[in-house]
């Protein structure tokens, strides 16, 4: 052994950026002994806010994690200032899959549930296996989230993100009793830094639970600082929605406000909802929608989105989590061999490159009362429906155009000096309060001066949805979600045209019980 | 009679087990047999661990009986000899099962530490852990338990393996490279009137070596050792290692240097050492001369010295620091 050998470049080769957070980048790679792809995380220690000590705690950690459901460590070296981390690398996030092939179906809501419910089973009796690991390793998560949930290509779920990137970020620290995580998935022990345990990374995967069925976290469309003091407030969240019994309740055994009432992960492997789960290898589906979707050309729509989430963001750099996933304008057609997610290395830099513009959001929370309109306005913009949520929501769903705000807490706080929207929310708080309940539900205000678009959202697209499963093939279910993405469209440009179409066809049908 | 009825298998035997199966390690044909030595051992270590953490309340009688048996058949360091042949999660149980015994007392005495004092090879089996990757962080967390206690820090600081630290320092990933430097700085500054009299009666020597780590190229090494020899200095219990370390010219022209290097964080490093030297009431005159004939330049560097920095100490120290300099 000798000092040349700590040079990273000698064993791995560094490929395109993945992704990209205020301290370092990502890149994907690959290790020239086993060629073998990697994700490289790269911190400039000279820029790093952490004690190199307390990356090396990290590391260490890391190093002595061993299991099928969390990203592995490889290694890390230095060169220059620059250290290199070496993670196993995985296809995609969960949340960017499910949401890209969400995209890839077209736009199909509400009714897509019980397609969503059995991904999302999977999904969770793998997250639960993970913790199961980490819990009986003595060691908590403390961030769970979709985002920090992969994907590999044969569709294992492993947990992210814990510790190293955690910490680089300055997110998480080692004790106990501090205040980590990003807020919208944070138990109200860990906001109230009452102490907490593992029964912490439980409140969190109920949240993300709720996250993967509505697209969003409950609170979702709050500031942050907010969110932090209704936790803690307010009975616990609820999974709504048309979603079948026993997710509800294993929702609900997650989200217990006293950590003591929650299960542990072990138990909650025993529940009917994840017993009854399918094979990961199920959750390949998902992966190739995901692919196909590029190939269509999806990645191009999220390369202007990404731009225009750039372009929001040049104002202020304090308010730069963006943590966007970069994606690389080169690897558009290398599709198979590129799945440009942010992956690997965890992170919180996932997403859809989207930070809080105050300005759509603020507006966004306004729309109270209008909310399937607003978001028929949002995919008026954006080509394809509401970004950032996968299965979009029932109809009622006002769909901020928030973009999910995944800063952490240290930048919450940053986030706080530019509250001058605080007044705003302040204003319609109350509002927010019922808002979060209206959305859930599916009943719809008539008294909406909005043309009626309820058509469109409760029967046309569950009625074509519900058609999903009783295709077989692939082709039938791409027209099936042509068909819907075509109403969808056709509503946006003529609002309530669904509602006058289907007035028609009723009325012919009525016409020719007439005629008989 | 029954042949099938298993006896439940005493601590002693357990350890027995596990000190019979080690050599097989290495010694068994490869492929099943070894495999099957290797899922012995895990298995055994497993129920050690559940000897000793008992669900939450270990028997006191089953672990004395055990750490018995261990200490007799020298377990520990057949362990630590094979460690990186054993499974992934054994290894981490190794660990476990090391520091568990490390802590274990009875009244006020420490029957492992005791054990180890008179078996120093055990330690330094920990301590050789740098130089296989593999293994190195798993004895790093033994060798970091070790040396918690005193008699035990003791005995690596006054070998010649303590002179190895710079090595695996500078030879290995940043990981294990880290965790070395945090056993280093472990062994200087837990126990402090020990190590203030050895470095005072090893000063040249250990100085000679620990430059080696300040000057090194690493940037990491460079950084962290500069940052521990000005936690070290200020010790009081380092006062007469500190009154040499300031008389010394190349000591301080090597600050002086290093408050120029290309790295803000070094130069802030290199700023708590220097500040010593200036801040000495009754400098040397060597030290003296130097400060003086360049005391127009270092007034002119340092009113320009991290300004960016909003720590009122470091802006207080910066400003104590330019009035002596003024003042010469």
């Amino acid at each position: 052994m000798d000092s040349h050998h700590q040079d990273p470049e000698e064993f791995y080769v560094k490929q395109d950026r993945i992704g990209k957070g205020s301290f370092g980048e990502v890149y994907k790679g690959y290790d020239k002994r086993t060629q073998k792809t990697v994700a490289i995380k790269i911190i400039d220690l000279e820029s790093a806010e952490d004690e190199i000590e307390d990356i090396q705690q990290e590391i260490q950690i890391l190093s002595q994690l061993d299991s099928p459901f969390v990203t592995k460590y490889h290694g890390s070296y230095l060169k220059g200032s620059h250290l290199w981390i070496v993670m196993e690398y995985v296809f995609a996030s969960v949340f960017r899959a499910a949401r890209d092939s969400s995209l890839a179906l077209g736009t199909a809501p509400a009714a897509l549930a019980p397609i969503w419910e059995e991904y999302i089973a999977i999904i969770v009796r793998e997250l639960l296996r993970g913790l199961e690991y980490l819990h009986s390793e003595g060691k908590l998560h403390r961030d769970i989230k979709a985002a920090n949930i992969l994907l590999s290509a044969n569709g294992d779920v492993k947990l992210a993100d814990f510790g190293v990137s955690g910490q680089l970020s300055g997110t998480l620290s080692a004790k106990k009793n501090t205040f980590v995580g990003t807020p919208y998935w944070m138990s109200p022990e860990v906001i109230k830094q009452s102490g907490y345990d593992h029964k912490a990374d439980i409140w969190s995967l109920g949240i993300t639970a709720i996250e993967l069925a509505k697209g969003e976290p409950p609170y979702a469309e709050l500031h942050p600082m907010k969110v932090l003091f209704l936790i803690p407030k307010n009975t616990p969240p609820t999974l709504e929605g048309p979603f079948s019994k026993s997710f509800r309740d294993f929702v609900s055994y997650c989200l217990q406000r006293d950590p003591r009432d929650r299960p542990t992960a072990k138990d909650l492997l025993k529940h009917k909802f994840v017993r009854m789960a399918k094979k990961t290898n199920y959750l390949t589906e998902l992966i190739e929608r995901h692919e196909r979707w590029r190939a269509e050309g999806g990645e191009r729509i999220e390369e202007e989105e990404r731009q225009q989430a750039e372009d929001n963001n040049s104002g202020d750099p304090e308010d730069l989590w963006d943590f966007g996933t970069v994606r690389n304008a080169s690897t558009v057609g290398r599709s198979k061999a590129n799945p440009v997610q942010v992956s690997g290395p965890p992170l919180t830099w996932e997403m859809n490159g989207t930070t809080r513009s105050d300005g759509s959001s603020s507006s966004g929370s306004h729309s109270f009362g209008g909310h399937s309109f607003t978001r028929r306005d949002l995919s008026g913009t954006s080509s394809l429906t509401a970004k950032g949520d996968l299965p979009p929501l029932p109809p009622s769903a006002p769909a901020t155009p928030k973009k999910l705000n995944d800063q952490t807490i240290r930048q919450a706080v940053n986030g706080f000096n530019s509250m001058e929207h605080a007044d705003e929310y302040d204003e319609d708080f109350e509002d927010q309060d019922i808002h979060v309940r209206a959305r859930q539900a599916v009943v719809v205000d008539d008294d909406l001066p909005e043309p009626d678009t309820t058509m469109l959202d409760s029967v046309v697209l569950p009625a074509i949805a519900s058609l999903f499963p009783r295709v077989s093939t692939q082709e039938a279910r791409v027209a099936l979600s042509a068909l819907q993405r075509a109403f969808t469209e056709a509503e946006r440009i003529i609002p309530g045209v669904t509602l006058e179409l289907i007035n028609e066809v009723v009325d012919s049908v009525e016409h020719v019980e007439d005629d008989r | 009679m029954n042949f099938f009825k298993t006896k439940p298998r005493t601590p002693p035997d357990i350890v027995r087990s596990v000190r019979d199966t080690l050599p097989k390690l290495e010694s068994a044909p490869p492929g099943d047999m070894r495999k099957r030595a290797g899922e012995e051992v895990s298995k055994n270590l497993q129920q050690i661990k559940a000897v000793l953490l008992g669900d939450g309340d270990p028997l006191p009688e089953l672990v004395a009986q055990l750490a018995q048996e261990m200490y007799s058949t020298d377990l520990l360091y057949h362990l630590l000899l094979h460690i990186n042949r054993l499974e992934f999660e054994a290894r981490k149980d190794v660990v476990q099962i090391f520091n568990n015994l490390l802590r274990r007392q009875i009244g006020s005495r420490f029957p492992t530490v005791e054990y180890l004092c008179n078996k120093p090879d055990i330690l330094f089996a920990a301590f050789k852990g740098y130089e296989n990757e593999d293994v190195a962080l798993n004895t790093g967390m033994i060798l970091r338990e070790m040396l918690r206690h005193e008699p035990l820090t003791k005995i690596l600081l006054h070998s010649e393996q303590f002179y190895n630290f710079p090595h695996y320092i500078e030879t290995t990933t940043f990981g294990i490279s880290c965790d070395a430097y945090t056993n280093l700085k472990e062994t200087l500054t837990r126990h402090k009137p020990m190590v203030a009299d050895y470095l005072d009666k090893n000063y040249d020597r250990f100085f000679a070596s620990f430059t080696t780590l300040i000057r090194s190229d690493n940037y990491v090494t460079k950084r962290q050792s500069l940052k521990l020899l000005g936690e070290i200095l200020l010790d009081r219990a380092n006062f007469n290692v500190m009154t040499r370390y300031i008389a010394n010219e190349a000591n301080l022209k090597m600050m002086m240097n290093l408050l120029r290097d290309k790295s803000k964080n070094i130069q802030f490093e290199a700023f708590h050492v220097f500040k010593v030297f200036v801040a000495n009431p009754k400098k040397p005159e060597q030290i003296e001369n130097i400060l003086r004939r360049n005391k127009d330049k270092l007034l002119q560097f340092l009113k320009n010295f991290h300004n960016d920095k909003e720590d009122e100490q470091f802006t207080d120290e910066k400003q104590f620091l330019i009035m002596q300099i003024q003042s010469l």
